[in-house]
């Protein structure tokens, strides 16, 4: 008697030990496919054509512009926020147009024209100046 | 001779957890790393960037560079490797097709039929994928020109399918 019920207690032991193993199994199993259906890698803005180096080569083509004889770094560099105003407005103007709408923000001059912009902003320091565009 | 009995019925029991582990393991990692990720938009982005930064230095467009360039010699002035030996059938056919057009200037690099696709990605999966990017930069007379450049990857086979 006494060999038979420790023969049940260990059969009872080794059939939860089985559902146990079993559900857990399950589980891994759907975890693994749920992650599976996670997109960890594709973005939208990627796939738009959507990138740092646009923003910044075209902030470094503002930043180049030159407006009579004086380009708009040199302004920042002299701190001439009205000039750096007017003509990155006229620019941001220029752009929209084309079908570009972008922002732009100067730190410390406190300058900041919004142009409905999107995406990755890309930023440079003018003497110290942080400068931002973003399309 | 009870004892070596309950040996017996133990090692089936391993065994069936052995096996049902098992097929949860191969499951689980089957189905995780059976999925396809296309990265053919990212690898877009990055020729297309990769481009830009060939033709356009400080937001200056390198006029004389450009006037050089042209469809046969576009890879070595670029320093671009567009060829691909990772499959047998990208051996002879081209995977990418690239368009330039840059301050009234227009070359094209690649199969020219992959822009037949362009704007469809959404309908289907295994076509080619397609990356435009537009921007606006100066040339060297300090005039604003707008700077076209589309990008299209095949590469179905290692993404899509």
């Amino acid at each position: 008697m006494l060999s038979k019920k420790g023969q049940i207690g260990q059969t009872m032991t080794w059939i939860f030990a089985t559902i146990i193993v079993i559900v857990l199994t399950f589980l891994f199993i759907y975890v693994s496919g749920e992650i599976d259906k996670i997109n960890f890698t594709s973005s939208d803005s990627l796939n738009r054509g959507d990138s740092k180096v646009v923003n910044q080569q075209m902030l470094f083509a503002i930043l180049n512009k030159e407006f009579d004889g004086k380009s708009v770094s040199d302004m920042i560099k002299a701190k001439d926020k009205e000039n750096v105003e007017r003509n990155v407005k006229l620019i941001l103007d220029d752009f929209s147009n084309k079908g570009i709408n972008c922002s732009f923000y100067v730190n410390s001059l406190d300058v900041g024209i919004d142009g409905d912009g999107e995406g990755t902003p890309a930023s440079i320091d003018v003497d110290d100046i942080e400068v931002s565009l973003w399309c | 001779m009870n004892k070596k009995g309950d040996e017996r019925v133990l090692s089936l029991y391993w065994f069936v957890m052995f096996v049902i582990i098992s097929i949860g393991v191969v499951s689980g990692v089957y189905l995780f790393f059976s999925n396809q990720i296309d990265v053919r938009g990212a690898e877009a982005s990055i020729l297309g960037d990769r481009i830009v930064g060939c033709l356009v230095q400080n937001g200056i467009l390198n006029e004389k560079l450009l006037e050089e360039m042209n469809s046969d010699n576009f890879e070595e002035k670029c320093r671009l490797i567009l060829k691909d030996d990772s499959l047998e059938a990208y051996k002879d056919k081209s995977q990418f097709y690239i368009e330039v057009n840059a301050d009234g200037k227009e070359f094209a690099v690649g199969d020219g039929s992959f822009k037949a696709f362009c704007g469809q990605e959404e309908s289907k999966r295994n076509i080619p994928i397609c990356v435009d990017k537009i921007l606006i930069i100066l040339n060297e007379d300090n005039e604003f020109k707008e700077f076209n450049i589309l990008v299209a990857v095949r590469k179905v086979e290692q993404n899509a399918i």
